[in-house]
């Protein structure tokens, strides 16, 4: 048994079933898939939160809504809702789009670490598998 | 300090080698507490609100992944508020699902706080979360306290809400009106977001710096802070706040945060690690112990068993050794 060799893969087994998991996991999607799906996971919840807030508003000053049914600016209202969502998803998409693009860099520089390792240990197992078989065709 | 610096190097070692048991035991404890303490203040649902159910969810939370006591914490939340009334149950569940959605979901690894911050309110010790928070997390932790403060805020106009609700005599709308209007209105949000995220940063900024005793230093000054921000802001915003009840209250929140710091540093090891990989030859059931355990994992799980190895027959065990680790083999 090669104790070096089963060293490194003591070290890889660690990063794999434990302090990688999410890494691997994340490195498995392209960049622009795994901020894809943050941005329209982001876009759904921004959206659903956004219309519980304005529902919340409304029950708010339903009183004030109710009173002046009839004199209510419905246009300044509409832009102002509407402006208010652009802003809301903007915010948060630059939120999602920056973090999720900084994880996935920082989780595929580990991974390919970790790919490089799992290499080094494979030229290793193949190299001396060579050699064995060239000694025995020798013998 | 000779005996504190043992007792603290026997509970590393303790922790070190039982930490298989010992971290879903402490998992256990957290989530019963935490769970009781939600029953207590809020149980409207009877069969939630009992003992034995609450040692099941804790139990079930031992073995799942801190975050479990988060959400199940949530879920116990929304379920008692849909019990004492289906309006109060809609809109606890908009309040949390904002929260999650707005803040709690950048903090990472912290939303154990914002369950863990109105209960640090309701037992007088608020100063705990963000020294605590300070010294264990880093800056990002603040939106996990500022989320805790809201959600304590919305929690404490909860059994008012739900007493008028009872009465009968107020309408759905009357109701979110009044929960929403306790949280905006309440005294304790601004007040509370301002102080905690200052004194998360400081005790944080302080925790970062080499010194001597920084934890000690970092928590001691993140309690002062909190009271002179406590009282400034209070001034500042046309306050009273209880003397006696806030200071007496960030003595005991320094005291358990003084305590975090000593069993951070207890705890302060990797942990044990099970793997189990192949190559062409073998598969291996790897055990990594921590090399500080080393011997006396060694010296009491093969003791006697030295004549045996190692087994050449059916498989070989060996021990093995680097910076971190010394990893036994089978």
């Amino acid at each position: 048994m090669d104790e070096q060799r089963i060293w490194k893969m003591c070290r890889l087994a660690l990063f794999e079933q434990e302090e990688g998991k999410k890494e691997l996991t994340i490195a498995s999607y392209y960049r622009r898939d795994y901020v894809g799906l943050g941005l329209l996971s982001n876009f759904v919840q921004v959206t659903v939160v956004y219309l519980l807030i304005l529902a919340a508003v409304v029950i708010m000053k339903l009183d004030y809504l109710m009173n002046n049914f009839d004199k209510l600016d419905y246009v300044t209202i509409a832009a102002a809702m509407i402006a208010g969502y652009l802003l809301l998803i903007g915010l948060y998409s630059v939120l999602v789009f920056t973090l999720r693009r900084l994880k996935y860099l920082r989780a595929r520089k580990k991974v390919r670490d970790y790919y490089i390792k799992l290499n080094e240990l494979y030229e290793e197992r193949t190299g001396d598998a060579l050699h064995r078989q060239q000694a025995s065709s020798e013998v | 300090m000779e005996v504190l610096l043992k007792a603290r190097q026997s509970i590393k070692d303790f922790f070190s080698r039982y930490d298989l048991y010992l971290i879903p035991a402490l998992k256990f404890l957290l989530a019963f507490f935490v769970f009781m303490l939600i029953n207590r203040n809020y149980g409207y649902m009877d069969s939630l609100n009992h003992v034995f159910v609450v040692v099941i969810l804790a139990l079930l939370c031992a073995v799942l992944p801190i975050s479990a006591v988060v959400v199940i914490g949530f879920i116990m939340l929304i379920l008692h508020c849909f019990a004492a009334s289906m309006i109060i149950g809609l809109v606890s569940l908009a309040v949390i699902i904002i929260l999650l959605v707005l803040i709690l979901r950048f903090a990472e690894g912290n939303a154990l706080a914002a369950v863990l911050t109105p209960f640090a309110f309701i037992l007088n010790i608020p100063a705990v979360i963000p020294v605590a928070l300070g010294i264990l997390k880093g800056k990002s932790s603040v939106l996990a306290a500022i989320s805790g403060v809201i959600l304590y805020c919305y929690l404490d106009g909860l059994p008012s809400a739900v007493s008028y609700a009872s009465r009968g005599e107020a309408t759905a709308v009357e109701i979110v009106q009044r929960l929403i209007d306790r949280l905006i209105n309440h005294e304790e949000l601004i007040l509370s977001i301002i102080v905690f995220t200052a004194v998360i940063i400081v005790v944080n900024i302080i925790r970062r710096s080499v010194t001597k005793y920084t934890y000690l230093i970092a928590v001691l000054s993140g309690a002062v802070l909190y009271l002179i921000l406590r009282f400034a802001c209070s001034a500042f915003l046309e306050k009273s706040p209880d003397l006696p009840k806030e200071i007496i209250g960030t003595l005991i929140s320094a005291a358990v945060c003084l305590v975090i710091a000593f069993f951070l540093h207890c705890v302060d090891y990797k942990r044990t690690q099970l793997l189990q990989f192949e190559d062409e030859e073998y598969v291996y059931y790897v055990k990594a112990v921590p090399k500080m355990t080393v011997e006396d994992y060694f010296e009491d799980e093969y003791e006697g068993l030295e004549d045996e190895l190692p087994g050449e027959e059916n498989g070989q065990e060996r021990e093995y050794a680097d910076s971190d680790y010394s990893e036994y083999e089978e």
